[in-house]
């Protein structure tokens, strides 16, 4: 297909030259961030900057996974751990909810809808500390729990619009038809209109585990920086540590942080781009 | 936090959903039900560091153990994040356990800047620990909040043998606020002026001990973008410029906050201070307000700065085979006292790091495991894990077999300022013992901002510091208020 | 809550073969059966219940409970809790660093959502007329959406170290400056460098939903205005624009709200800092309560910041209804 708006001449150079600016700049950190993980401290903490590592080697990495009290296989294990309950824990919660929001014809609904967005976009920090205080005083501050507890939270609200959304749009006939044929509305929910939500869920669950992965405020306050402290809790230590925050273990850090999310957003890109945006505005 | 999923929110405002499946991502769901379950586990299950005698991930058999042996697991908190001294204390871990098979230790890194906010989040939680490793100031702040076992720390002194145990009028010094003992101490240092030995015999310069001659040496070792004469750490958020403020302030005979809660911040000894920090200033790195004291070792060993406050650890750690501060860098370094005073007066701010037992449930626990990290051998391997730097404050180490050491022979001199200023200085505030209202005021930054004012903006000095003095008045206002009732 | 009536379900259950809402169940169903044929009927409340009363115990109780602090002197630190009536809100609004902070936290969010929006919205013009490689590029700037908060802080701080930092090298390099500048320590240029990672995280957001309007615009009006010899420019002005003018609306009211309430850049690269000079209202606000542990406090600024925000969300809401969609369905 011929674009009738395709560039011509200088207007091309000038789309090339601003594309070019605005991918190096959005590029460049993690290539330094790769860069600067393989270099030994030496090359790390010398001006002019070396660009390209002359004894590039894993020692930055290897000193946070294997050393003796590494502490970063089990911050890993803190941020799976949370990531993933929370993550089926909103899928859970927010995929009944959704249905029901969707299906449902009860006095308040709107007024849930509502609160269901307010509460989306609802920062953390206004809520952070009365929220720590009520988790404490039920004893699970600084423990997983508390911390998923405190995760779903600030994630069902957006999972259950979305899915909300979604079931919204399912025709109702297929339900109806269930229905006739005798099964209750919670068997015409699990198996004809979830299945049928594959799609919404799928992008339910890879936003919240990303948000999770990378949520810092609720991981310093609820989780706190004890041994239940997720990636990154530890990260920031890394970063102000009293005792020698050294770049290069900083950006071995960063790398180790940041490796899931590239990995997930890459292998999830097309479904989650064009699904959720350039999918659902065309359809 | 990325809000990825504001996106969908918006296209959905606009059209239909389409059912496109998402095949990569459906796993991920699969997974969270299956780890659901592993999140029942929680937070009490193995942690990497728990020191169990029989390695298991049981947990503790408090049924099974023996009537009369420590039972529970003893939570420590500690600042050592060094590998070396790790291993040292691991050391005294394991005594403990193989003493009490009951019992088991979990030792947890707690920065020296981050305790202040763990243990108050631990105190509202419930979870503070049983033994926790600090400076007396910081301590002292969780003592104020009831959160310190003072009856513990009395059964510490009892079960090491009393307070002859430790160095000499200790607790009067650093330990007891009130008749109660809120510290006792693990080791000390002092802060010395390290050098650059190499820059300052290429410019022919002496050992600088007078504020003249430090002035002269920062001015010849200056050689900026690449070196720094004297690097001074300014930034927000930790006490760095409030400890050079108080050494010099010391050095002139003055102080800044006294134990009964005066700010002497617009005094003329902490003006001429002051004057001196701003005059070497100079010599410093612009980007001085964003370097903090953790930065230091790395700048030292990068080259960055020709000298600095610091203690004799930036030397010591040269001669622990970490890889990162090479010894040949580290040779290049000695070190003596802050620049005195004009009467010759001296700054010598105690680095106190004390241990203290805390309200975490399990007081006996608290008391066989100090016991077991007082003990000689234990300690003894501890305060020589990185060498020249840990004095040790308790009388069961021999100084001289202490002292005899290859690295710490090398640098007389530092040994014997480290030893005059853990004998003749005092923790910042402590002068005539402890001092509640300097902790509080040297974490609000109020120094710290006149500091960086007056060194970096050009302000005035008396300026900076009557506003200074206005909000350490503020600061201890709020502090009375609290303690008060 | 309000949630009593399921009466979509009741409209679902009069098929023969259920028993209507109303009929006396038989004695004869077990109890099990009936319990469960009650619950079936009231599907739609059972549904949403268990996450709506998470939310209201974890995030409606707690805000209940920020109002009631925001009159105390509650401390985390130190026991007890007496009531002080609006002594808080008295000392926030007399402190100068707090109104500091609020005029940060205006230009905060004005230029840090202005210039993620124009970045954006040119960069998807941009990607809009290349033709080959258009997924790469676009992955590409999608990068930074990638890094969590503290990912950006680190990466940043170590490209812009005052010593060492790669940023100096390369401005020194290509002659823009003559030795290294400090950027999170220069009271001038801490908070415009926070800014500038803001942007820098915030555009590929905006320009993934900006590409998302942009297909929706129907290809036949540019085709017409070829035809009317309409200029590339003119036809972004009087087509593009006017078409993206949901999109941009909703993003701007999306953005201005969470790049406002932004906590995590500002406290992990300047700590709003030095001498205060990049604070803005959540850093002030977590100073206040984490810091210093005043909860009573921080919780009046709480207090003030969510007034702001619930207007801001019914202006929001009244301009663009976005829960329409779901609300009619």
């Amino acid at each position: 297909m011929d674009d009738p708006r395709a560039l011509r001449g200088r207007s091309r150079v000038g789309v090339a030259v601003f594309l070019a600016v605005m991918v190096a700049i959005a590029v460049f950190p993690l290539i330094w961030l790769i860069l600067t993980s393989i270099k030994p401290f030496d090359e790390v903490y010398t001006f002019p900057p070396e660009y390209i590592p002359n004894n590039p080697g894993l020692n930055n990495y290897d000193q946070l996974l294997n050393s003796e009290g590494a502490d970063f296989p089990r911050m890993i294990r803190n941020s799976l751990v949370i990531t993933v309950s929370t993550t089926a824990i909103t899928l859970a919660l927010s995929a009944m909810a959704g249905y029901g929001l969707a299906r449902g014809r009860f006095r308040g609904r709107i007024l849930l809808l509502r609160g269901t967005l307010l509460a989306y976009l609802f920062p953390p920090i206004l809520v952070v500390v009365p929220m720590f205080v009520l988790i404490a005083d039920l004893g699970f501050a600084g423990t997983y729990r508390g911390g998923i507890a405190a995760y779903v939270v600030f994630m069902f609200p957006f999972a259950t619009w979305l899915l909300a959304s979604y079931f919204a749009t399912l025709p109702r006939e297929l339900e109806e038809a269930a229905l006739v044929d005798g099964a209750s509305n919670f068997r015409s929910f699990f198996e004809v209109a979830l299945p049928l939500t594959r799609p919404g869920l799928a992008a339910v669950a890879v936003f919240t585990f990303i948000n999770v992965w990378n949520e810092f405020l609720l991981a310093l306050i609820i989780v706190g920086g004890g041994e239940n402290r997720t990636l990154s809790v530890g990260l920031n230590n890394l970063l102000t540590s009293d005792e020698g925050a050294k770049l290069g273990l900083l950006a071995a850090g960063s790398m180790i942080a940041i490796f899931p999310v590239i990995v997930l957003f890459i292998s999830a890109q097309r479904h989650i781009v064009q699904g959720l945006t350039g999918g659902a505005v065309k359809g | 936090m990325a809000r990825p999923d504001q996106l969908a929110k918006i296209v959905k405002s606009q059209s239909h959903m389409s059912r496109r499946r998402f095949m990569g991502a459906a796993g991920v769901t699969a997974g969270g039900a299956a780890l659901l379950v592993a999140c029942g586990n929680d937070s009490d299950s193995g942690s990497t560091s728990t020191t169990t005698p029989n390695a298991t991930d049981e947990p503790t058999p408090t049924t099974q153990a023996p009537a009369a042996g420590i039972t529970g697991e003893v939570l420590i908190w500690h600042p050592y994040s060094q590998p070396e001294r790790q291993a040292a204390l691991q050391q005294a871990y394991d005594a403990f356990t193989e003493a009490n098979p009951g019992a088991s230790v979990t030792s947890e890194v707690v920065a020296w800047g981050d305790y202040a906010g763990r243990w108050a989040a631990g105190k509202a939680a419930g979870e503070l620990p049983d033994i926790a490793v600090n400076i007396p100031e910081n301590i002292l702040a969780a003592h104020t909040a009831e959160a310190v076992d003072t009856e513990a720390n009395q059964a510490i002194i009892d079960a090491v043998g009393g307070e002859s145990f430790f160095a000499d009028g200790y607790f009067d010094r650093n330990g007891r606020i009130n008749g109660q003992v809120f510290n006792l101490p693990h080791y000390a240092h002092n802060r010395l002026n390290i050098y650059r030995q190499d820059r300052l015999d290429a410019a022919g310069l002496g050992v600088p001990r007078t504020m003249q001659e430090v002035l002269a040496a920062a001015e010849a070792m200056n050689n900026q973008p690449e070196y720094s004469g004297f690097v001074q750490p300014l930034a927000q958020g930790d006490v760095a410029a409030s400890y050079l403020l108080w050494i010099m302030t010391r050095a002139h005979g003055g102080s800044t906050i006294t134990a009964e809660g005066e700010s002497l911040l617009n005094s003329d000894e902490v003006g001429a201070a002051a004057e001196f920090l701003r005059q070497l200033g100079a010599f410093g790195p612009d980007s001085a307000a964003e370097i903090s004291q953790g930065q230091m070792f790395n700048l030292a060993y990068s080259g960055v700065t020709s000298m600095q406050k610091n203690s004799a650890a930036i030397i010591g750690i040269a001669f622990t085979g970490n890889e990162d501060f090479p010894q040949d860098v580290g040779e290049l370094l000695n070190g003596t006292h802050m620049p005195l005073g004009p009467d010759g007066g001296r700054g010598d701010l105690l680095g106190q790091v004390s241990m203290t037992a805390m309200k975490g449930g399990n007081a006996e626990g608290a008391v066989a495991l100090a016991q077991s990290l007082y003990q000689d051998d234990n300690l003894l391997a501890f305060v020589q894990s990185i060498p020249l730097f840990m004095f040790p404050q308790t009388n069961n180490i021999d100084l001289d077999s202490f002292l005899d050491h290859p690295t710490i022979a090398l640098y007389p001199e530092v040994v014997e300022q480290t030893l005059t200023g853990i004998r003749e200085g005092s923790v910042p505030g402590f002068e005539n013992g402890p001092n509640q209202f300097i902790g509080p005021v040297q974490t609000s930054d109020v120094i710290e901002i006149a500091m960086q004012e007056i060194i970096l903006e050009g302000r005035a000095v008396s300026e900076a510091l009557a506003e200074a003095h206005e909000g350490a008045l503020a600061v201890i206002e709020e502090e009375r208020r609290r303690i008060g009732g | 809550m309000p949630v009593t009536h399921p009466v979509g379900a009741t409209r679902h259950s009069k098929t023969p073969k259920r028993g209507a809402v109303g009929e006396p169940s038989p004695s004869s169903v077990p109890l099990r059966s009936r319990a469960f044929g009650f619950l079936d009927r009231h599907f739609a409340v059972v549904l949403i219940l268990p996450g709506f009363l998470w939310l209201a115990g974890l995030l409606l109780y707690p805000v209940g409970l920020n109002a009631y602090y925001s009159f105390t002197n509650k401390s985390i630190t130190f026991p007890g809790v007496d009531w002080v009536g609006f002594e808080n809100y008295r000392e926030i609004l007399v402190d100068g660093i707090f109104w500091d902070a609020a005029i940060n936290s205006f230009w905060w969010t004005l230029l840090g959502v202005g210039g993620q929006l124009v970045f954006a919205l040119f960069s998807a013009l941009a990607l809009e007329r290349v033709t080959r490689g258009r997924g790469l590029l676009r992955l590409l700037l999608t990068l930074p959406w990638m890094f969590s908060s503290v990912v950006v802080a680190s990466s940043w701080r170590l490209m812009l170290d005052p010593f060492v930092g790669v940023i100096n090298g390369i401005l020194v390099d290509v002659g823009l400056i003559n030795e290294p500048l400090s950027w999170f320590g220069d009271a001038g240029r801490a908070f415009p460098t926070a800014i500038a990672l803001n942007i820098w995280f915030g555009i590929p957001f905006m320009l993934v939903a900006i590409l998302a309007g942009l297909q929706t615009i129907d290809r036949a009006l540019y085709e017409a205005a070829d035809v009317d010899g309409a200029s590339y420019w003119q036809q972004v002005w009087h087509i593009t624009l006017p078409g993206l003018r949901s999109v941009i609306g909703t993003l701007i009211i999306l953005r201005t709200i969470w790049v406002a309430n932004n906590f995590d850049f500002i406290f992990l690269t300047t700590g709003g800092g030095p001498r205060d000079s990049s604070i803005t209202v959540p850093v002030y606000a977590f100073r206040v309560g984490w810091t210093r542990f005043d909860v009573g406090q921080m919780a009046a600024v709480s207090m003030i910041l969510i007034t702001i925000l619930v207007a801001l969300i019914g202006v929001f809401l009244r301009l663009f209804p976005i829960d329409r969609e779901v609300t009619d369905g």
